[in-house]
């Protein structure tokens, strides 16, 4: 399939860096970004090695070839905002064959997409990679006796999770990936986001997300869930990412409470852990204390720090009660890290800069033998 | 002398308590009258703790210590903590542009900025239009600008925004169509005296947010907001139109600014917005005249002062739930909520100053609300002398002038010195608007209102203690009663 992404913004990114990933028969052709998301009218690199591809502001200016449209994940302000994006990508589908959603529209909107392919006058099919699916949709049945065991997961397993969300989860776990592969380990993967069957791996189960599904449920399942992969596909290493913020940042932003990385950790304990932080000047810097908190939080130890490009407005955020981010630019964040990355006991990266992530790759490895050192002992 | 013996506070008491602001962790602390006084000289010497304190003050400061207070440490280097961001802000993240879609204006205001004959060092009125050209390639700017804001906002300002409203229309469709992937908002700031009902549904169906320039009562408005034309009032015609309004297009939304002239009596603004069955209870912004520009500087009235001081003292009763709320003035209750928003999101705690930073006066210029003249030119907001070399930060063709830009952002670098020994540093209210000497940025002029900044943000520390000593809930200020 030669995809058209759209609407290509910030969240895609990850996917269209590591393009190389996709499971063969996936292939992107083509970006669209609305205008004021500030992509439109720059070019960016499809995958390591790869072309450049120009990223155009509306589908009349496309010159490449494309049969498929992709819808990634994006945040759009509003419904209102999204119905219009749905409205552009009805635009495409007498022209293309597939449209592959990622992103959790509303129900209508899913709903307007399917209709229009079905009634399209060339065939065009709606693959919905954020459909509901139940324990029974994953082998699983919740379990009869109260608090299960849980069962002991032998492979190494690494966590990457995030203080708050937006902080490059999902960006590192396929940088990590690509790592563990390139050096012949075989990986079993769980990402952050839906869709990732379309890079070889699993999504984050839609059950561990279910707000009528108990912790005492969720837990057990997905460390049996977690088994069963394990068995089917004799992995090396299990890399894990939590969707989410890590716990909430106070009162007023609570952020779901810290609830689904405690039933992470609780029913897979991580040999390493990845934690992406914000970013924050010299004088906020509270790494360490970050770690400790996860220490008796979570019973987990942090073993490197990725810092984002993220910027929380707390001023701002409890002024107009939603949380308020900027993006500031890679670089500031590459300088930040190489002038704070000695201040901290734990290892503190720029994730997104191969060489650094490279850094960080060791780190993990070095862990996961210390570990394995350990455990022979 | 080791660093502990210069704290950096502030002493001040009201009538019933005696506090120290701790400048560093942004903080109150109530203290004993004997620690008061020994702290209070320790300031007017520069900070520097005086000798012969008694075991009981001793023990005091022990223990003000080791809670983290009375710390000497200033900041060494002034430098604006965003200056590091400055390019992505402006690449990236502007909030609001604000199109000056004429310089003309239909009214002549007494107090008005743009009238030739008392101001200097401002632009006069002129016939001079956006053309459709600047206005759609200032669209084009934002659109490029405002990929981190969730809600950008367009602004038509003037003169008269609406004596330009064909070109508003094409402006808000282009953009709409344009930016169909954000949450777009739009907002004018109008005389409503052309607010006919063809305009009125056009900008409810799109969504504007009116700013209705509005004075007080018939007596109080048509003393300064008259037309240009003929000279006479305008307040019966903008309440026709605003009655009209309330009535066609009942979902459009809008607030009053009402420009305070403190020679005079204010009760009569108060009774309007407070009991009118039309403008009682409508959201409202009230400023005193704005005389940076002046030659003639206004002083306020006896009377004024008195009216005032009481609509506030009722205010405060009312938040207090000793005063009945529909007796006290709805503009003091809808400033004082404002005053103490403000002052929730300044007083937030911190454990210590950084070594390089700057007081708390500008915001990142150009980011909020970005100017952009009917020629063009950007300025840092709208507030800001138009013909002063030192504010045009840019222009829409060769973009922003970072340099200048930098410059406004760390004004406080012009007074480095005092700057790092002033309690007000995180509560300081001067941007480079005020330093702005007929087109240069001056040192002295910013120092020579340092002092009725340091009596302003007194006076808010207090009213925040009193009613902190009241126990009014923090809720209460905030939200209003």
């Amino acid at each position: 399939m030669r995809m058209l992404v759209f609407p290509y913004g910030q969240d895609c990114e990850p996917v269209i860096r590591h393009a190389g990933m996709l499971e063969d028969g996936y292939e992107i052709t083509a970006l669209v970004s609305p205008a004021g998301w500030g992509k439109a009218g720059k070019e960016v690199t499809v995958g390591a090695g790869s072309g450049m591809l120009p990223v155009h502001e509306s589908f009349e200016e496309v010159t490449e070839e494309f049969d498929s449209l992709f819808i990634p994940p994006f945040q759009a302000s509003g419904e209102a905002v999204e119905n219009r994006l749905v409205d552009k990508m009805l635009l495409l589908i007498p022209h293309i064959s597939h449209i592959l959603c990622t992103a959790r529209l509303t129900e209508a909107n899913r709903k307007k997409l399917k209709e229009a392919c079905f009634c399209s006058s060339q065939p065009c099919k709606f693959v919905d990679f954020c459909e509901d699916k139940e324990l029974e949709a994953y082998g699983l049945a919740e379990p009869m006796e109260k608090n299960p065991p849980l069962k002991f997961v032998d492979v190494p397993v690494v966590i990457v999770a995030g203080v708050w969300e937006k902080t490059d989860k999902f960006e590192i776990s396929l940088s990590l990936r690509e790592r563990f592969l390139r050096d012949g380990y075989r990986v079993s993967q769980v990402g952050s986001r839906d869709g990732c069957e379309m890079m070889g791996f699993h999504s984050f189960p839609r059950f561990m997300l279910q707000k009528d599904l108990d912790g005492t449920v969720k837990i057990p399942c997905f460390n049996q869930w977690i088994h069963q992969m394990i068995k089917r596909e004799q992995p090396d290493v299990v890399l894990i990412t939590i969707p989410g913020a890590l716990q909430n940042f106070n009162e007023q932003f609570t952020r779901g409470f810290g609830l689904l990385p405690h039933e992470v950790f609780q029913s897979v304990a991580p040999d390493a852990l990845v934690m992406c932080n914000i970013y924050m000047s010299e004088e906020e810097n509270v790494l360490d204390e970050l770690s400790i908190s996860c220490k008796y939080k979570f019973d987990v130890s942090v073993d490197a720090f990725h810092i984002s490009n993220l910027i929380v407005d707390v001023h701002k955020s409890e002024e107009y009660n939603r949380i308020i981010t900027d993006s500031i630019y890679r670089e500031t964040v590459s300088k930040a890290v190489a002038r704070g990355s000695t201040n901290n006991a734990i290892p503190v990266f720029n994730g997104l800069d191969a060489k650094e992530c490279d850094k960080m790759y060791e780190t993990i490895i070095e862990k996961l033998t210390s570990k394995s050192a350990q455990t022979v002992l | 002398m080791t660093a502990i013996e210069k704290p950096f506070i502030h002493a001040l008491r009201t009538p019933l308590c005696n506090y120290i602001y701790d400048v560093n962790t942004n903080a109150f602390v109530d203290v004993d009258e004997s620690t008061y006084q020994y702290l209070r000289e320790a300031e007017q010497r520069g900070g520097a703790l005086p000798d012969g304190a008694d075991e009981h003050i001793e023990q005091n400061l022990k223990t003000l210590r080791a809670q983290g207070y009375l710390s000497s440490k200033r900041p060494q280097e002034i430098r604006h903590s965003q200056s590091e961001l400055l390019e992505y802000h402006l690449n990236e993240n502007i909030a609001q542009i604000e199109l000056q879609v004429t310089q003309q204006c239909n009214f002549r205001c007494a107090y008005c900025n743009y009238c030739a004959s008392d101001f200097e060092s401002q632009r006069d009125h002129s016939a001079k239009r956006m053309s459709v050209e600047t206005a759609l390639s200032a669209v084009d700017f934002f659109a490029k600008r405002c990929s981190n804001q969730e809600d950008p906002t367009i602004g038509f300002y003037g003169g008269e925004p609406l004596l330009e409203f064909p070109l508003i229309k094409r402006v808000t469709e282009y953009a709409e169509k344009k930016l169909y992937a954000k949450n777009l908002k739009f907002t004018v700031t109008t005389n409503a005296s052309l607010l006919t009902p063809e305009i009125a549904r056009f900008m409810e169906e799109h969504d504007f947010m009116l700013t209705i320039s509005l004075d007080g009562t018939p007596e109080t408005h048509d003393r300064s907001r008259r037309f240009a034309s003929n000279g006479k009032g305008s307040f019966e015609v903008i309440r026709r139109n605003l009655e009209n309004l309330k009535q066609q297009c009942p979902d459009l939304e809008y607030s009053f600014n009402t420009v305070v002239d403190p020679r005079y009596p204010c009760d009569s603004l108060h009774e309007l917005f407070s009991e009118d069955g039309f403008f009682g209870g409508a959201r409202i912004r009230s400023t005193l005249i704005d005389d940076q520009f002046s030659i003639k500087k206004t002083v306020p009235g006896e009377v004024f002062l008195q009216q005032d001081s009481r609509h506030m003292f009722k205010t405060y009763l009312t938040f207090q739930g000793v005063y009945e709320r529909k007796r006290a003035s709805h503009v003091a209750c809808q400033d004082l909520s404002a005053m103490f928003q403000r002052f929730k999101i300044d007083m937030k705690p911190s454990v210590s100053l950084p070594e390089a930073a700057a007081p708390s006066g500008p915001c990142i210029p150009g980011q909020m609300r970005l100017f952009v003249s009917a020629d063009g030119i950007l300025y840092p907001c709208e507030r800001v002398s138009e013909t002063s070399p030192a504010m045009k930060i840019g222009n829409l063709k060769e973009g922003f002038d970072l340099g200048k830009v930098d410059r406004l952002l760390n004004i406080a670098q012009d007074t480095a010195e005092d700057c790092k020994n002033c309690w007000v540093f995180r509560h300081c209210k001067l941007c480079g608007g005020p330093s702005d000497n007929c087109g240069e940025l001056s040192a002295d002029l910013r120092r020579s209102q340092c002092e009725s900044v340091r009596e302003q943000v007194e006076h808010s520390f207090r009213d925040y203690l009193w009613t902190r000593e009241f126990g009014i809930p923090e809720d209460t200020l905030i939200k209003g009663v």
